[in-house]
Formats: structure tokens, C-alpha cells, sequence
């Protein structure tokens, strides 16, 4: 698997996927010996490597900064208390991304129950995944015409979104917004590849109609 | 004529390359041109995370979770490691240890153990009933006190609990005070076991009580 959003490794540096491994036997090796710190010093290598990719899709999922933020933090304490688990022939980023995507799926599903429940909150994003727009930095560029017209499709996009089923969003957002093949897609979510096309199309075909529709 | 389909419309939308096809299908076109909103769309949304996670929170990030693992260590030396990355361990109580160690519940065994009584004959109906009445009644109280923690000048308001199990909607029927996060996360056990309940099977025997049992209703 490439990486997208991953630290690039110099020239004729092993790939991202070989230095992970070498990482992982490194930081049991440390723990077995009972040398935490510099395990967790090693650990700190990996999170640099994925730490911009995971918030992405973090953010993707929970349309917020600071939850995606938490999110993430969770998914990296997990792996790493979870390390003995994690099987070297596979691809630590496909291990890791799974834990990540099934910790933002717990939290959306906490959310809806909130809202479910105790009504909607005065801060957060909405039950639906919908959520007031995330702070930006401040703008800067000469064209603000076409920064507002950047906000709006994706304001529509995002709105059409949250109208997909679960599956069907989440395979396009993470081939479509973050690039994985659907081979990738599949180790990701745990379904067949044949799946993921079929989730592909129907989400494809949705969002056009939706997109169609506010015209 | 064969109409190109939604996913080959979509790559051609986001790679900006044309199709003899689009040429002489005017559905087809109206069909690309949407598409490649969603292909610009999808951009937006990887800038727009990308803009959300600015260097110096990646930063702000990696020293947390250092901080973290730092203080799992104790506990994974004490064998403590399936509990790690909930938001309870960034957050530790003031008086908590600070190697939180997995408790156990060890069985007490009794000195003088009870004589074995001959089985009475079961009259477990209506021992059921009375449970369930019971029950019911005590449990209705106090779901109503949790939900409710509003001062008792003011009416309780408290969900709608009907027979078959779903709850009417809340948001349109309930007004009550903004609670603060820390109340939200105390209250997610107790709503997660609310969900469980709703869900499981209804017992045949019991559903009769369950007729019985005095609703929350609210004024």
C-alpha cells in the first residue's frame, strides 16, 4: 500500500510499509525488555509518519477538528497498548487506519445516541455527522470569490454526503477524498473488493442525483 | 445507444478528459457536468482536512499522545493494556492511583454454608409478576431522576415510553438544560444500556406486567 499524506521517505529509504515493520519488531523488542520510554520514543516515529493521513480521515468521518483530534489520539494509544496484536505481514497503516475508523464509528454512534436521547447539543456536530463548518485559517489569497465558491461545493458535497448510507460514504470517501485503491479499501473496512465497486457505484450514482437535484 | 454509467462518467469528470459519447448524448453530459462537481467537491474536502490540521496541532497532537503512553506505562508494567486509549485515561480523577491496576472479584467463601432446602414447589408467575411490578416501579423512578435533574419547582421532563419500546421524539416534546460535558459522558453508560434494553427480546410471561407498569408521562 503507497501512502498518501505520510511523511515521504527520502530517496532509496526503504518504503513507508518496510520502516513500519522494522519499527514494530523495535518498540516489542523494547517492551519485552521493559523499556517503555524508549518504546514509546520509537512509537513516536511511526505517529509522525501517519499522524496527518489518520487526521484526515479522522475529520472525514466526524466533521470535527477537535473530536477528529481526539479520535486520532485514541487510535494511536490503542495501537500501541494493542502492539502484541498487530502481525508484521500485514501493513501497519491498513492495522492502524482500521483501529482509527472503528473508534470514529464509536463516536458517531455515541453522538446519535446523545442526540438520540438528551436532544441536540449547543456545540458539536449534529447526529446526522453534519456540523457547523470547522475553523479556518484566515484567508489570505486575491480571489475570495473563489474561496466562497470552494466552501459552497464543498458545503453541498458535505451535505450530500451525509445523506449516503455509512458504507457507501465511507468507500468514497476513502477512495475518492483520500486515494486508496479498492483493493485497499477492502482490507480497510473488512469488505470484499467486489463490495467496495459495488458501494463505489451506488454512491457515485446517489450523489449525482442528489447534486442534481439542488440545481 | 449505450449510456456511459455513472462511475466511468465520474473518472472522466475528475481527470477532465471527454468521451466521443458526450458528443452526441446530452444526458450523458448533464450527468458529467454534475459529477464534476462532486470530483471538485472531493478536492475541497482533502484541502479542507488537510487546512484543519495544521503543523502545530500534528505537534500539539504527538506531545498528547506521548503524554499518554507515558502514563500507560505503569499499567502496561502491571499488565494493564485493553482499557488503553479511552478519553478516561487522559483525563485522571485527582485521588485516582496513578497505575490504575485491573480490579478482580475474588469469591468470599462462606464458613457455615446453608443447609440445602428442598425446593419449594415453583411458583415462579407469580413471583415474576411481583418482581417485575416492583421493578418497574423502582426503575421508572429513578430513570425518571436521571433524566430529570431539573429543581422540583420545575416539572421533570422526562421521555416518552411507549409499550412497543420506541421513544417519541425527544427534541420536539422535551426542554431541558444544556448539560455539560461532563454529565453527557456520565450519562453515556446508562444510554447505552437503555439502547440494550430496548432492544432485547421481550420476555412472553412478563409482557402482561409490563402492561401494568405506570409510564413516564410527561405533563
Amino acid at each position: 500500500m503507497t501512502s498518501r499524506g505520510a511523511v515521504q521517505p527520502a530517496i532509496g529509504a526503504p518504503s513507508v510499509a518496510d520502516a513500519d515493520r522494522a519499527a514494530a519488531r523495535a518498540i516489542r523488542q523494547l517492551r519485552a525488555e521493559g523499556r517503555h520510554e524508549a518504546a514509546c520514543d520509537r512509537f513516536d516515529e511511526i505517529v509522525r509518519r501517519h499522524q496527518r493521513r489518520a487526521s484526515r480521515i479522522a475529520f472525514h468521518y466526524l466533521r470535527d477538528a477537535a473530536e477528529a483530534d481526539d479520535a486520532v489520539q485514541d487510535a494511536f494509544v490503542r495501537a500501541f497498548a494493542g502492539f502484541d496484536s498487530f502481525r508484521e505481514e500485514l501493513s501497519f497503516e491498513v492495522w492502524f487506519t482500521r483501529i482509527l475508523i472503528n473508534g470514529c464509528l464509536d463516536r458517531l454512534k455515541a453522538r446519535k445516541r446523545r442526540a438520540r436521547w438528551l436532544g441536540p447539543l449547543d456545540a458539536g456536530p449534529g447526529p446526522d455527522g453534519t456540523t457547523r463548518p470547522p475553523m479556518e485559517p484566515v484567508a489570505t489569497d486575491p480571489a475570495p470569490e473563489a474561496r466562497v465558491l470552494a466552501q459552497e461545493q464543498r458545503r453541498r458535497l458535505t451535505a450530500a454526503l451525509a445523506r449516503l448510507p455509512e458504507r457507501q460514504r465511507a468507500v468514497f470517501l476513502l477512495s475518492q477524498v483520500e486515494g486508496y485503491t479498492a483493493r485497499e479499501v477492502a482490507e480497510l473496512t473488512g469488505l470484499s473488493e467486489s463490495t467496495v465497486r459495488v458501494h463505489l457505484f451506488r454512491a457515485i450514482r446517489r450523489l449525482r442525483a442528489l447534486l442534481a437535484d439542488e440545481r | 445507444m449505450k449510456h456511459l454509467d455513472d462511475v466511468e462518467l465520474y473518472e472522466l469528470a475528475r481527470e477532465g478528459r471527454l468521451h466521443p459519447h458526450l458528443e452526441v448524448c446530452s444526458r450523458c453530459r448533464r450527468h458529467r457536468a454534475v459529477l464534476v462537481q462532486v470530483a471538485e467537491g472531493s478536492g475541497e474536502l482533502a484541502r479542507e482536512a488537510d487546512a484543519a490540521f495544521p503543523p502545530e496541532r500534528l505537534a500539539e497532537q504527538r506531545a498528547r499522545i506521548a503524554r499518554r503512553l507515558a502514563r500507560l506505562g505503569g499499567g502496561m508494567a502491571h499488565g494493564v493494556s485493553r482499557r488503553a486509549g479511552t478519553t478516561a485515561e487522559r483525563d485522571p480523577l485527582p485521588d485516582a492511583p496513578p497505575h490504575p491496576q485491573a480490579a478482580r472479584v475474588l469469591p468470599f467463601p462462606a464458613r457455615h454454608p446453608l443447609p440445602r432446602r428442598q425446593k419449594a414447589p415453583v411458583r415462579w408467575a407469580a413471583a415474576a409478576a411481583a418482581a417485575g411490578l416492583i421493578v418497574g416501579l423502582f426503575a421508572g423512578r429513578g430513570f425518571d431522576r436521571r433524566l430529570s435533574p431539573a429543581p422540583a419547582s420545575e416539572p421533570a421532563p422526562s421521555p416518552v415510553l411507549r409499550p412497543t419500546g420506541t421513544m417519541a421524539d425527544s427534541r420536539a416534546e422535551r426542554a431541558h438544560p444544556a448539560l455539560a460535558l461532563s454529565d453527557l459522558l456520565a450519562e453515556e453508560p446508562l444510554l447505552v444500556e437503555i439502547d440494550a434494553a430496548l432492544a432485547s427480546p421481550r420476555v412472553a410471561e412478563l409482557q402482561a406486567i409490563d402492561a401494568l407498569t405506570p409510564r413516564i408521562r410527561e405533563p
